[in-house]
Formats: C-alpha cells, sequence, structure tokens
C-alpha cells in the first residue's frame, strides 16, 4: 500500500507540474462551461422563445397573439395544429408551449368562459416572464371583448397552466453532464497514453522495473490518482455550473458509479494506446485520432436522436456515448434504470480494455 | 558542475556510508553472490551474449570491461532480471533469476545505462518516491543524506530535465541507493562525467565497497577497471577475454616493465639489441622492453654501464590498457575499439 501512495504522491507531482496535465483536469473544461454557459444565457434573452399552437385559426386568436407579440417578452413560434402537443413537448424537449383551444372565439362571443392552456416549467428561470406575458394579454383581450353584458365573472377568457414535469431542463443543465464526460474522457484517454509511451520510451517503466512496485500497483495509482484529480475537477465544474449558471442536476450515486467506471475505462484505452504506441508522439496522435471523433460524436453536446441516422449508428459504437447518456440519464431525467444500463456497457468495455491493456503492457524488454 | 562543490565528495560519502554500516552487519562470507554460468542473449542472428561464466564475490567491485557493443548491458540486463536470457543461468543471492527476480529485487539497485529521471520530478521528490517504493521510511535528513553523497546538494531545486548529463546520471546513483542494496548494479555509471566528477564517483563506489556491498559495473574505461575494480572481465564480442584481478591481468598480458632512455644517441639502436632487448624508437627516446624474468635493476646497471648515449632512464609500468591491446588487439578509445 505504501508503495501505491508513494506513486500516487509522484505522479501527482509530475501531472501537476505538466501544464498539459493541469489544463485538461482543471481549465479546458471550466472554459467549455463557461463558453456555452455565456452562449446559453445569451439565447434566453431578451425574447424567451414560445411556442403557440392555435387549434383555432380564429380572428380572436389572431388577436390575442398579437397582443402577446407586442408585449416583446416572448418570441411566438408556431406548432402545427394537427401535432400531438404533449409528444410535441417531450420531443423536442420544450420548457413551455402555449395552446389556443379549437372554438376559443366562438366560446367566448357566445359568454362563455374560455381558458388558453400554458405548459411550463416552473423550475426554469424564464416561467415567470412567460406566465406573466400570457396573463397580461388575457387580461388585455378579455377586456377587448365584444360581449355588453358578461354572464361570467371576472372574466371570460382565462388561462389554465399545466406543468411540464418531464424533461424539466434547460440547455447548460443538459450540457454539464456531457462535459464531465468528456473531461474524463480527455483526461484519462489523451494524456494517460501519451504518459505510458513516454515512460516506455524514456525507460520508467524499466527503472521502475527495478524497484518492488509492481506492474499492476502502478496502474492502481493511476486509477486512485485519476479518480482524485476527476472529483476535484467534476466538484470544480459543479460549483460554476451551480454557482453561475443555476445549473440543477442531481448528483447520484450512480452518476458517482459511472464517473469511477468512466475512470477505468478511458484510463485503460490510453494505457493500450500508450503500451502499443512506439513514442509519445504517436501515442498522442492515435489518442487524438481516437479521442477526437468521440468527443463530437457521441452526443454529448446535442442529443442523439436529433442527429442523422447513420451518426447515430456510428455513435453507438463509441463508448463515450454511453458515459455521456449514462450521466445524463441519472444526472438530469433522474432514469436510474436507463444509467444502470450505460454503467453496464461502461464496465464490460472497461474489463475489456483492462484486460487488454495490461497484457500488452510490457515492464521488460523483450 | 562547478568545481568548488566536489572535494568535500569525499567526507560526506564517508559520513553516509558510516552510517549505513552501522545500521547493518557487513558479513563477508566468500561464497559467491551471483554465479553466472554459460549464459547465451541471441536476437536473432545477432548474438549479443555468447556464453559466458563469472562469479562474483561478495563485497568486491566487479567490472565488464568491452568496447561498444561487446554484450555488457545485455548481461547486466539479464541479471537485473529485465531481459530473458536465450540460454544459461544466473543465480543471485542463491535464487535463479529467471524463475523469481521478485524475491531478490528489494536487495539490489540499478543504475540503467540509458537512465532518464524522472523529467518534472526535483531530485529530493525522485529519492522520496523511491524510499516509498522500496518501503523504507525516509526523514527529510535521509533523503539530504543521499543528496549529499552524491553531491548535489546545490540542484535540488531544480526538476530532473534541468539537470546536466553528468547529475542525472549521480540522482540516477542515488536512487540506487535508496533501498540500501547488499549488490549494485551499475551499467557505465561514469560515462558522460568529466575527469573530477569521475573521481568523486570511484571514491563513493570505495566507500560503498568498504562498507560491505557488491558492486557490479560495466565500464569501457580502462582506467577506471585497472584503478577501481578488484576484478575485471574483459567482454568482446558476446565473449569473455580474460577474467582476473586487474593487477594480475596486467602481469600476465601487459608485456612487463620498459625503459624508455631519453634523448637517445641515433646510431646505438643495435647495440641495445645486441645485449638481447626488444627495442622500439620513440622520438629521440627509445623504448627498451625488457622482456620476461629480468630484474629491472639489472638491466638498468647493463644500460648504465654499457657506454650508450643517452640523458636519463625512466621505467614504466604495463597498464591495463597494455593486457587489453595484446588480448584484443586494440584499445578502446571513446568507447570504440582502435586496432
Ligand atoms: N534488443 C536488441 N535487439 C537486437 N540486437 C540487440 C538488442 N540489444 C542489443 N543488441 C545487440 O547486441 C550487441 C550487444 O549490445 P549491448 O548493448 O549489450 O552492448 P554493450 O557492451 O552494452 O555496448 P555499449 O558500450 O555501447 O553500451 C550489440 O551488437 C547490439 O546491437
Ligand atoms: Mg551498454
Amino acid at each position: 500500500m505504501s508503495r501505491i501512495i508513494a506513486d500516487v504522491k509522484a505522479f501527482a507531482l509530475q501531472y501537476m507540474r505538466n501544464p498539459v496535465g493541469a489544463f485538461f483536469a482543471l481549465v479546458f473544461p471550466i472554459i467549455l462551461l463557461l463558453v456555452f454557459g455565456a452562449v446559453f444565457s445569451q439565447s434566453e434573452s431578451p425574447e424567451v422563445p414560445l411556442p403557440v399552437q392555435d387549434l383555432d385559426g380564429t380572428d380572436l386568436s389572431n388577436q390575442f397573439l398579437e397582443i402577446m407579440n407586442q408585449a416583446g417578452t416572448v418570441e411566438i413560434s408556431t406548432i402545427s395544429p394537427t401535432a400531438d402537443i404533449d409528444d410535441h413537448i417531450r420531443d423536442n424537449s420544450l420548457s413551455a408551449a402555449l395552446v389556443i383551444p379549437a372554438g376559443f372565439e366562438a366560446t367566448a362571443v357566445s359568454n362563455t368562459s374560455v381558458d388558453v392552456i400554458l405548459y411550463g416549467d416552473q423550475t426554469v428561470s424564464s416561467y415567470g416572464i412567460i406566465v406573466s406575458t400570457v396573463g397580461a394579454a388575457v387580461e388585455v383581450l378579455d377586456k377587448n371583448l365584444p360581449i355588453d353584458n358578461r354572464t361570467v365573472p371576472p372574466q371570460v377568457v382565462g388561462m389554465e397552466t399545466r406543468d411540464i414535469v418531464t424533461e424539466d431542463f434547460v440547455f447548460i443543465d443538459f450540457f454539464l453532464p456531457g462535459i464531465i464526460a468528456l473531461a474524463v474522457m480527455l483526461n484519462c484517454l489523451m494524456i494517460l497514453s501519451a504518459v505510458s509511451a513516454e515512460y516506455k520510451s524514456k525507460g520508467y517503466f524499466k527503472l521502475l522495473n527495478t524497484t518492488p512496485l509492481k506492474k499492476s500497483e502502478w496502474i492502481l495509482a493511476k486509477f486512485i490518482w485519476y479518480l482524485i484529480i476527476m472529483s476535484f475537477s467534476i466538484l470544480l465544474m459543479l460549483a460554476i455550473g451551480i454557482g453561475a449558471f443555476g445549473v440543477k442536476v442531481s448528483i447520484t450515486p450512480l452518476a458517482f458509479a459511472l464517473v469511477v467506471a468512466g475512470i477505468w475505462l478511458f484510463s485503460s484505452m490510453g494505457l493500450l494506446i500508450g503500451a502499443w504506441a512506439k513514442d509519445s508522439d504517436s501515442a498522442a496522435a492515435v489518442a487524438n485520432a481516437v479521442g477526437f471523433p468521440m468527443m463530437f460524436l457521441s452526443g454529448l453536446f446535442w442529443q442523439l436522436e436529433m442527429m442523422p441516422e447513420a451518426v447515430q449508428t456510428i455513435a453507438y459504437a463509441l463508448p463515450l456515448t454511453y458515459l455521456g447518456e449514462g450521466l445524463r440519464a441519472t444526472m438530469i431525467y433522474g432514469n436510474d434504470s436507463g444509467a444502470l444500463i450505460d454503467l453496464a456497457v461502461v464496465l464490460v468495455l472497461a474489463v475489456v480494455f483492462f484486460i487488454a491493456a495490461s497484457k500488452l503492457m510490457s515492464w521488460k524488454e523483450k | 558542475m562547478p568545481s568548488t562543490q566536489l572535494p568535500c565528495y569525499n567526507t560526506v560519502i564517508l559520513k553516509y556510508t558510516l552510517s549505513l554500516s552501522a545500521k547493518r552487519g557487513v558479513s563477508l562470507s566468500n561464497k559467491p553472490i551471483i554465479t553466472v554460468t554459460d549464459l547465451k542473449k541471441h536476437y536473432g542472428d545477432i548474438k549479443a551474449v555468447d556464453g559466458v561464466s563469472f562469479e562474483v564475490s561478495p563485497g568486491e567491485i566487479f567490472s565488464c570491461l568491452g568496447p561498444n557493443g561487446a554484450g555488457k548491458t545485455t548481461t547486466v540486463e539479464m541479471m537485473e532480471g529485465l531481459r530473458t536470457p536465450t540460454s544459461g543461468s544466473i543465480k543471485i543471492f542463491g535464487v535463479d533469476v529467471t524463475q523469481d527476480y521478485a524475491s531478490i529485487r528489494h536487495r539490489v539497485g540499478v543504475l540503467p545505462q540509458d537512465f532518464e529521471p524522472f523529467d518534472r520530478l526535483k531530485a529530493p521528490e525522485a529519492i522520496a518516491y523511491f524510499g516509498g517504493l522500496f518501503n523504507k521510511k525516509m526523514t527529510k535528513q535521509d533523503v539530504n543524506k543521499l543528496i549529499d553523497a552524491v553531491a548535489l546538494e546545490h540542484r535540488t531545486d531544480s526538476v530532473a530535465m534541468k539537470l546536466s548529463g553528468g547529475e542525472k546520471r549521480r540522482l540516477g546513483l542515488a536512487l540506487a541507493l535508496v533501498g540500501e542494496p547488499e549488490l549494485l548494479f551499475l551499467d557505465e555509471p561514469t560515462t558522460g562525467l568529466d575527469a573530477q566528477a569521475r573521481r568523486g564517483l570511484w571514491r563513493l563506489l570505495e566507500g560503498l565497497r568498504d562498507e560491505g556491498k557488491t558492486i557490479f559495473l560495466t565500464t569501457h574505461y580502462l582506467d577506471e577497471a585497472e584503478k577501481l575494480s578488484d576484478d575485471v572481465f574483459v567482454m568482446h564480442k558476446g565473449k569473455e577475454i580474460a577474467r582476473a584481478p586487474p593487477l594480475d591481468l596486467v602481469e600476465q598480458h601487459g608485456g612487463g616493465v620498459s625503459i624508455l632512455l631519453r634523448d637517445y644517441a641515433e646510431d646505438s639502436t643495435e647495440k641495445v639489441e645486441a645485449m638481447g632487448f626488444a627495442v622500439e624508437r620513440v622520438r629521440n627516446d627509445v623504448k627498451v622492453n625488457l622482456g620476461e624474468g629480468v630484474l629491472v635493476r639489472e638491466a638498468i646497471r647493463r644500460l648504465d654501464t654499457s657506454g650508450i648515449q643517452f640523458r636519463d632512464l625512466i621505467t614504466i609500468e604495463p597498464t591495463l590498457e597494455d593486457a587489453f591491446i595484446s588480448l584484443v588487439g586494440g584499445t578502446i578509445i571513446g568507447g570504440e575499439l582502435k586496432k
């Protein structure tokens, strides 16, 4: 055990003194978070998007939309009248939608009360703007209704709100588990492949082989180090995500298990590449060739369902997809059974790559 | 390297080595610590090591001497468990190295020929790291003692990649010593060191030997093998050329003592030859080889009274280089064999 601790300590010093290591562990994920956070914050203001399904299609419904438009706080887009509103909200991950029911005008002018239906997620920061805009528009419309003696006090036209409970996330929430998965992949795969190739070419493995340190202990020490540095990195991401952007994610035991399994998987892949490559340059080239496509094709930054089918097929062949999906499932959707499947996939791949890496990595000269 | 650091090299080493030997009772039995039998390592057609056998006794400095490509590194790395022999056996501390090197690893310190220190660790950090690997609880003082022993106390704040070649080798030696090994394998410990640093290192190695450690080193410096070692194993093209204490080699193969006649008069070479000596002209001097069985004292008397013209005479002892030339047919310059 003391050998492992000694190795973790020495590796930590070397890691943090290497600008590349510190960059990938602590700086790069934060930059991504800040950039995407800023982009997201801008798209939120000044106008909040509000998709509207107008099932009435009359003068009155148009008048109502016009009133909301003039308020300048929401940007109205149109949902096809033929769409099933619940499916549409779920498929497009909407945090708000407004439905003007069929017969809206006819009901109102016949002096009978009628409600527009506002679907919304109360936990989203823009919810308040939408409610007040729609509420105000309803009042204005109601006052201007061409009816004389009202039988339904106080208002003929009203607003009914319905909560959207599923998929109640905003983009930055969606994004954070992706950055965590990405940070795990980059740190473990990219850096460990270069490190182990360097250890080989500089004869560090040979040197260590003359000490009582065992190969398995060295590998274990790397996992421990990555657990430490990644925990630190993830805590930093969560702190900034929550502090600066009000990210709402749940930190579940399953998320922790996924991170551990991810570290195991991508470290093993890194060691495998390092053991196979001739020197650290070719290791870096291979790691880039594996890592960068994975970074963009694994649906970390956008939903896989929105991508072409061919891309989806590729994505499901990439290990990072399962880590990203699993983290998102448990941290955002609370879909632990889905995350469990992803965890299983990551673990199986980890075992496979770990065995391959341990076999191929040699501390002896042939 | 600043030369002012080196004079203290010696005294510091003594302090270090004394404290070590106080801890460990030195036992000097004469059973060999290393027994190598008919060791071979072939790489395809290349016979890097081709059937060598030798024994190393406890408490000695054993040098494996040979030019580039002789097979020294291959031999020593097989002994360190880093390469698998094609055939033959290696026993260290009675253990068959090919079967179970792990059980003796903690008793052996190694300086590889291509040693590179961990680039981003400072010398004290690297030493503490190795202390951990050898399960040694090292205090700051322990670390400093080792740093002093290899005269790196002025470089403790630099990461290893900023050290000079000689400083790196000295750090490598410190790492080899961390585990307080009974046996040291040093593959060309002084290559790349300047003359002064080499001497310092010799003194360090002698100090370690005197406290009972056994040292196996490789070298292509003839003077190093001669001055430092108790036994020399001359290796060439993977094979043993000779094996003996250096003075024995010099005595057996060095060609005997010569006398140099300074500012020798041109015309009397035949006179010396007529006295039964081998003669070789070197500019204004003449080198007279006494051959076997001639006493120096007798030769000087005869030359002095022969009436031959010369200003003065000097006796020249043969060196290991002379023995090496007669054994291998060339000398080693910069690691290369020169005919
Ligand atoms: N891994 C290898 N594959 C093929 N040939 C090798 C290998 N290692 C060593 N050799 C060959 O074996 C021979 C002996 O090499 P070795 O390194 O043992 O010599 P050496 O005495 O240590 O030389 P030097 O003084 O240059 O260090 C050389 O001809 C070398 O080219
Ligand atoms: Mg060598």
